[in-house]
């Protein structure tokens, strides 16, 4: 292939580590010629892979296992499985409480609104694994003993952790929780979205770091999203209040804000907190009981959350089309009704190929 | 083998196993064994069950071999086989959502119809395209994309960690993102 990129730099969008002009860069680059667009994606695809190892598993010893299960079964004995060795857990620890949702799903059981209090959310240069550096510790320490909850492409995860703080994973997402957490202090990594509901302890401060910055909290609930490749990192607070400020290594002096119920908070590269006032919570939540819920956002915004949720690739043809303002609602749908609405609405075409879509502006001969 | 090709041999096999042919029974077993294992921990993605999974899959098998019934794909239902169970003991897991494992399909009925299969399928043997290929990376340079992936270290951490500079660690997984680029056009 001549047409090769700079692989280093994709590497580094791909971890989300690139500066905004950066990753626009890389973008540009790829919507320039669908060639690139695939080659953009199949990597975007390989690298949501390789973060999560296969199982190793021992096929002969796990047929004697069977065998063994039979013969007891036969004799009339206790059917219950035989474990053929210690069941390899592919580096991720069997966590407290896991349940996974995938597109489609039964709508999660309400729960109980708690009194909240605080949230201090800081945050500053993109890398989102960034805070792991701080920490002091040899490389590797600190990482090798985390556990990550890990959601692909149209799957959610709700997440109990040990003190009870309760955590919904939407799509595309992966928290990291440190071995340890809890006995000090309470870290977790979020690179993604996900909502949180934490019982608060003052001696155990609760932070999620996200989008390269730290967020702590003193009990609350509160939506974090920073996808790789995101410019900012948002906070959306459902109970309680926040302060958002940029994390001290990337910003210092930076005055940051303080956020109560309602209002969204969104950290630029540049350190500084842009508050929006009385945003629809529904809206920003509603991914919580599978639905997706659009006002006024961009098309290309729009593209980008359906792709995550139906793990499709849609490629927008044209720039002004991209832009168009978006207000709609998805519950239940397939990928293929979702699109229909969407560019019905618009008045727009798409086309389908697998994976991937196309949404052309009518007129468009390709 | 490919899914698509190992189809022409399975009508044979679940006659033998209707049979009672414990050897059929074990090829069968270790045609897919693997395979399900990655499929089971795909849906299961808390890891540590899959291997329970499929065992149960093949359990329930060979106990009710007689319903065994001709089916279009064997993969395809074995897939469907492996999904309900992890669904099931998903379902079963939060007691609180018991309802849930009555909305569960009797994961060892042969009429089982497996609508997402192929889909499945596709997806899981391109999961296992990818690992392969990240097997058959130059070890250090498969060593230093594992530690920026899985670790999500930085090239200095990384540089560290190999006895390297940083620039030989960003050569190294910029070579590696390449070559899996390149080993794996056929499937993206």
């Amino acid at each position: 292939m001549h047409d090769d990129p700079d692989w280093t730099l994709l590497d580094r969008y791909l971890s989300g580590e690139c500066a905004p002009e950066e990753a626009a860069a890389i973008e540009g680059w790829a919507r320039s010629d669908p060639s690139r667009a695939r080659l953009l994606a199949s990597m975007r695809r390989v690298w949501t892979e390789a973060a999560t190892p296969l199982p190793e598993v021992n096929a002969d010893a796990a047929w004697r296992a069977l065998r063994e299960r039979v013969a007891a079964a036969e004799r009339g004995s206790d059917p219950a499985p035989v474990h053929a060795a210690p069941i390899a857990p592919v580096r991720r620890a069997t966590p407290p409480s896991l349940t996974m949702h995938r597109m489609r799903p039964t709508p999660w059981r309400a729960w109980r609104l708690a009194a909240g209090i605080a949230v201090v959310v800081a945050a500053g240069a993109a890398g989102a694994a960034g805070w792991w550096r701080h920490a002091g510790q040899r490389p590797g320490a600190a990482v090798e003993a985390a556990r990550d909850y890990v959601t692909a492409r149209g799957q959610r995860a709700e997440v109990t952790l040990i003190d009870g703080t309760r955590v919904w994973l939407s799509v595309d997402s992966r928290l990291t929780v440190p071995r340890g957490y809890g006995a000090v202090t309470r870290d977790v990594a979020l690179v993604g979205e996900a909502f949180f509901v934490v019982q608060h302890d003052a001696q155990r401060p609760f932070r999620v770091h996200a989008g390269g910055g730290v967020s702590e909290d003193l009990g609350t609930e509160f939506d974090v999203r920073a996808y790789p490749g995101d410019t900012e990192s948002v906070v959306i607070v459902a109970t309680g209040r926040v302060a958002l400020r940029a994390a001290t290594a990337a910003a210092p002096g930076a005055a940051g804000a303080r956020l109560g119920r309602g209002e969204m908070g969104r950290l630029g590269p540049d350190g500084d907190v842009r508050v929006t006032s009385g945003v629809d919570l529904d809206a920003f939540t509603a991914w919580r009981q599978g639905r997706l819920a659009f006002d006024e956002r961009p098309l290309r915004d729009v593209a980008r959350v359906l792709e995550r949720w139906y793990d499709i690739e849609i490629a927008v043809d044209d720039t002004a089309l991209a832009s168009v303002p978006v207000t709609a609602s998805f519950t239940d749908q397939s990928a293929d009704e979702a699109l229909s609405i969407l560019t019905g609405a618009l008045g727009v075409r798409y086309t389908r190929h697998g994976r991937h879509v196309r949404i052309t502006a009518p007129g468009d001969a390709r | 083998m490919p899914l698509a090709h190992a189809a022409h041999l399975d009508s044979d096999l679940i006659a033998r196993i209707r049979a009672g042919d414990e050897s059929a029974f074990e090829q069968l077993f270790h045609r897919y064994y693997r395979e399900l294992c990655v499929h089971a921990s795909r849906i299961d993605r808390a890891g540590g069950t899959a291997e329970e999974i499929v065992q149960e899959v093949f359990f329930r098998i060979w106990m009710h071999r007689e319903r065994l019934l001709p089916v279009e794909s064997l993969s395809g239902y074995l897939y469907a086989a492996v999904r309900n169970v992890a669904l099931n003991r998903l379902a079963r897991a939060r007691t609180e959502e018991r309802w849930r494992a009555a909305k569960q399909v009797d994961a060892l009925d042969a009429r089982t119809e497996a609508p997402a299969a192929d889909a499945e399928m596709r997806e899981t043997e391109m999961a296992m395209a990818i690992d392969r290929a990240i097997g058959e990376l130059p070890p250090r340079c498969r060593e230093a994309f594992l530690l920026r992936r899985q670790r999500q270290l930085s090239y200095a951490e990384i540089a560290q960690a190999m006895g390297t500079s940083q620039k030989t660690v960003e050569i190294q997984i910029g070579k590696a993102l390449r070559l899996l680029r390149k080993s794996l056009a056929e499937w993206l």
